[in-house]
């Protein structure tokens, strides 16, 4: 047995190109998963870190009309009583406005001790004191800072990077004291709940950080109270998970391409120990040693290619987040986790023997194709999993990407059969003899050829989808913009009232246009919204795409708003106690928080008081605004239309830039696939080759055949992957992005946007076939 | 240059040909000043132990190997052409249009029929004219049904007979036969041998056939012993 392991273990060391391949292709596919991972998780832990001190512990909040503190502590009384088993914690919460020297704060109060630990850092454990707050870092307040509220100093006991802009967040006794509200005022209940997916959320997360963000909620329930999601009151947080989740899922894909590299890494492995095998089997080494010998000398390979492929991850995600974050303030911190380890060890070690072993199983096996019967069922449970994901709307993101998963998955499967399929086709193909040889090549050696076509296929398909998806939003978020961006100046001020402003500024140019607007923070139907509101004319409305002027107790509503509380246009929704009538929908693509607009008059007959922060200008030039805002405003902040448009755009296209690397990482990963998917084929006809020279083909004419045999496999991945990246375009428009974000993306299919993932598919393809190939003696080494 | 090349009256010389191998460190040499001609229409028997030279002798004359010394003339009608001194590229061409090559395993393309086989070296030579002759000899094989079918549904003998019509078709001045019988039974052996030299004799071509069967050799008109 020694004696056979040495003989294996020297295959290694004898064979340095056949080692390094299969080293290099293992090593690459470890690599993939590990960036993938640290990407996603880093970003996951700062999106963790900006969660809002009151709703660290909370996963639901529970509210009732007319909520006030004695329910809360009827509430209280019943949990300790025992008659709350699903509860694990509990803390009231008030919320309110204010607004001082034409600074609009929004403040928030809880039980600061209920919440005790409030972070983890505990910086902030004194804000409960009285005359403490704590302050979103929005407002540029420093801790230690005091700050003139209701004619009183309060100091700054911290500031957090929150979600919540403008946020202050104090013990509840000081809450209720700055709004000067009854005692017995309460907004919602922080709750702490039993979450039957916690278990799973967890490990979900820790080894695909992003994905547990869709998995449904948790189906609580509290008799007399409503339940939500603490996310309702955190939209920005909902969105940045959704944001995520898109993340995990694509790196989920990549993951999937990766494993298919070792796997092929493994097939060349054993293709190329094929005489050491039949060798030791024609002696009469059993098959059981053989098998022990084999995984033997694939262990010592995937383990080395653990090791540098967890590295060459580590440096890779560096070098995308640096990538993809530049100019980002605080770019997300990578660290190589346990379970980023794990997973390189799963992929690296546990791919390559679970892999090597399916692949010697096979080499004994009848050459005999699979079951007919098994395949088909297989994919109708994979094509019923598509189906219930996109037709179940409750299945949420999860079943979104379900359905692409298994899609891709019945596409990869099917792989063998069309190759099988073209094979019958390829035998009648016109052409040159030369490049007919070339072309059935490509789809004669289906068993060394269709994991790694599959895999490229996935791959290319994972890219048209996103470049179709990214495409369409772009030019869907062109038009917002071209709607919006009416006006062709916009002067935000941080202190004073815009509306005063605008007035002078109208009496000053009395042919410009001049508009002023304000925002607020309410809940509608117990869903955390921004309230926008202006002087709603024809033209200001259809900014918005709406035809019309607004009148009293109309709104226009985001499709984000209109998902949460699963209203549509002509419904009404209810508004501190009043009825407003949705007269239209606005896409509000980017708006991390549900909006509604509302005319003044609506909005000050609802709200009281009103504040105005910002105004827009038509009709004078941005020197003439910026010489008159320099004498009446010096402190406020003039925009012009073009550059506002460049800045969105710019930041549209950083959104996806991490989502265009991990697509072009998995096209990669694919190629190498597919390399050495090539030497493998090359080692299968090492005679045709052979013959062929004797034939007196030139090395010229050789290569053409390997490039159009190459080109062929591109055009064949293609065949699969342009169909089921349509098919991923489709389901990321018109269900995940609904199901993630609240809107809705018009699917447009143009050239452009085929032609970059199409391109880099048959790059890729042609890659491999380019791969440096060992000396034709060397074949095997 | 040896002087029945010269005089064009042989299709092959070889004279004082040399060649060794290498693994780094040490070189073993295989053949040493061996010296051939051949004449048109002549067969000549390579025979000898594994590892006394005979493919190496044979790669060396279709130009896959380059000489390490000595010379290596092919005689292409009024022309002479010095292999030993020629880079790999023209040695490929002459390969290509001079030399027929069979060899004892993977003789055809898999993905190609088998008329798509024989035709190979005719659109590699540009004659594609002598199409209709390979087609005739291979419907005179009994193949005349399984024309567009693959080789693999072909049995040995007949896809040795499929070879050696594709390794003739552009009709070579040299066939070369790399043990064409060493992977057949002895009735499709004596088949493929009755067509070799049917087919030798009515191109007038030379065959230089290495072979370690005692009766295939002895149906050569001259027998060389390696090693």
């Amino acid at each position: 047995m020694r004696l056979l392991a040495l003989a294996f273990a020297r295959f290694v060391r004898r064979t340095p190109w056949a080692s390094l391949t299969a080293l290099a292709g293992m090593a690459l596919g470890v690599a993939s998963t590990v960036a993938v991972h640290l990407i996603g998780q880093a970003v996951a832990e700062a999106l963790d870190a900006r969660r809002p001190p009151h709703l660290h512990n909370f996963a639901q909040i529970a509210e009732r009309p007319g909520a006030s503190m004695a329910d809360y502590f009827d509430l209280r009384r019943r949990w300790r009583a025992g008659e709350l088993p699903g509860v694990r914690g509990l803390t009231p919460v008030v919320e309110g406005q204010l607004v001082e020297n034409g600074r609009r704060f929004h403040l928030i109060g809880a039980d600061w001790l209920g919440l005790f630990p409030v972070r983890g850092d505990g910086a902030a454990t004194d804000a409960y004191r009285p005359n403490r707050l704590l302050a979103d870092a929005s407002l540029g307040l420093a801790e230690g800072e005091q700050l003139r509220l209701q004619g009183e100093n309060w100091v700054i006991a911290g500031t957090l990077e929150t979600d919540l802009r403008g946020a202050l967040f104090a013990d509840i006794g000081n809450a209720l004291h700055l709004l000067n509200a009854p005692p017995d005022r309460l907004s919602y209940v922080g709750l702490a709940m039993e979450d039957p997916w916690r278990r799973l959320r967890g490990w979900l997360e820790s080894l695909l950080p992003g994905l547990s963000a869709g998995l449904p909620d948790g189906a609580q329930t509290l008799a007399g109270w409503t339940l939500r999601p603490a996310t309702a009151q955190l939209p920005s947080a909902r969105f940045s998970e959704s944001v995520l989740f898109n993340l995990g899922a694509l790196g989920s894909l990549a993951l999937l391409v990766a494993w298919f590299l070792i796997h092929q890494a493994c097939v060349l492995w054993l293709r190329r120990q094929d005489e050491t095998l039949n060798a030791l089997a024609a002696i009469g080494v059993g098959r059981g040693q053989l098998a022990a010998g084999f995984l033997l000398s694939i262990a010592l390979l995937a383990a080395l290619a653990t090791v540098i492929g967890a590295l060459a991850g580590f440096l890779l995600a560096e070098l995308l987040t640096r990538v993809s974050t530049a100019g980002f303030e605080a770019p997300p911190r990578l660290q190589l986790s346990a379970a980023a380890m794990l997973k390189a060890l799963a992929s690296g070690l546990g791919v390559a023997l679970i892999g090597g072993w399916a692949a010697f199983r096979r080499r004994g096996a009848a050459a005999a194709p699979g079951s007919g019967a098994g395949r088909w069922l297989g994919l109708t449970i994979l094509l019923a999993v598509a189906a219930l994901g996109l037709g179940v709307e409750g299945t949420g993101l999860i079943g979104g990407f379900a359905a692409i998963l298994a899609a891709a998955l019945a596409a990869a499967f099917l792989m063998a059969p069309l190759l099988r399929l073209l094979r019958r086709w390829a035998a009648r193909l016109p052409g040159a003899l030369l490049t007919r040889l070339a072309m059935r090549e490509a789809t004669w050696f289906e068993a060394d050829l269709s994991a790694a076509l599959g895999a490229l296929a996935l791959a290319v398909a994972a890219s048209v989808g996103l470049s179709l998806m990214v495409d369409s939003f772009r030019l869907d978020f062109q038009r917002m913009l071209g709607q919006r961006l009416a006006h062709e100046l916009f002067v935000e001020l941080e202190q004073g009232d815009a509306r005063t402003l605008a007035a002078a500024l109208a009496s000053h140019a009395p042919a410009a246009r001049i508009q002023a607007y304000g925002r607020l923070r309410a809940r509608i139907a117990g869903q955390a919204t921004e309230l926008g509101h202006t002087e709603f004319t024809a033209a200001e409305a259809a900014r918005y795409g709406h035809a019309g002027p607004l009148q009293d107790g109309d709104a226009l509503a985001s499709e984000r708003l209109l998902d949460a509380l699963d209203a549509k246009v002509g419904d009404q929704v209810q508004a501190a106690g009043a009825k407003l009538r949705i007269v239209g929908a606005f896409p509000g693509f980017g708006d991390p928080v549900p909006r509604l607009l509302l005319p003044n008059e609506t909005a000050a007959r609802l709200f009281g008081p009103l504040h105005f922060d910002r105004l827009s200008a038509s009709g004078l030039t941005a020197e003439q605004l910026d010489a008159w805002l320099a004498e009446h405003a010096p402190q406020a902040k003039l925009r012009r239309r073009g550059a506002m448009r460049s800045l969105a755009l710019e930041l549209f296209d950083r959104t996806f830039a991490i989502a265009d690397a991990l697509t072009l990482l998995a096209l990669l990963v694919a190629a190498v696939g597919l390399g050495n998917a090539m030497t493998g084929l090359r080692l299968n006809r090492r005679a045709t080759e052979r013959l062929l020279i004797a034939l007196g083909l030139t090395a010229g004419e050789r290569r053409r055949i390997e490039l159009i045999r190459s080109l062929s496999l591109g055009v064949l991945a293609l065949l699969l992957a342009l169909p089921l990246g349509l098919f991923m375009g489709a389901v990321l428009c018109e269900v995940i992005n609904p199901r993630s974000f609240g809107w809705t993306v018009q699917l447009a299919v143009r050239p452009g946007a085929l032609a970059w993932p199409v391109g880099l598919g048959l790059l890729a393809a042609l890659l491999s076939g380019l791969l440096p190939a060992p000396p034709n003696g060397k074949l095997a080494d | 240059m040896p002087p029945l090349i010269e005089s064009g009256k042989s299709a092959l010389a070889l004279a004082e040909v040399s060649k060794g191998f290498s693994d780094g460190r040490r070189r073993a040499s295989v053949l040493e000043g061996f010296s051939l001609e051949l004449m048109p229409g002549e067969t000549v028997a390579i025979c000898g132990p594994s590892g006394a030279g005979k493919s190496t002798l044979l790669n060396l004359v279709s130009g896959l190997l380059p000489v390490d010394s000595g010379q290596l003339w092919l005689r292409d009608g009024d022309v002479s052409h010095p292999m030993h001194r020629l880079a790999e590229a023209a040695r490929t061409a002459l390969r290509r249009r001079l030399v027929g090559y069979v060899f004892q395993f993977f003789n055809l393309v898999p993905t190609l029929s088998l008329l798509e086989n024989v035709r190979l070296p005719l659109v590699l030579n540009k004659r594609e004219d002598l199409l209709p002759k390979a087609r005739q000899r291979l419907e005179s094989l009994g193949l005349g049904s399984a024309l567009h079918r693959f080789p693999e549904t072909l049995s040995g003998g007949e896809r040795q007979r499929v070879a050696i019509a594709r390794a003739l078709a552009h009709e070579p001045a040299i066939l070369l036969a790399d043990e064409p019988t060493g992977n057949l039974d002895a009735q499709a052996s004596e088949q493929v041998a009755d067509m070799l030299w049917a087919e030798v004799e009515r191109l007038n071509c030379a065959m230089l056939i290495a072979t370690h069967s005692p009766a295939l050799a002895r149906r050569a008109q001259r027998i060389v012993e390696l090693g």
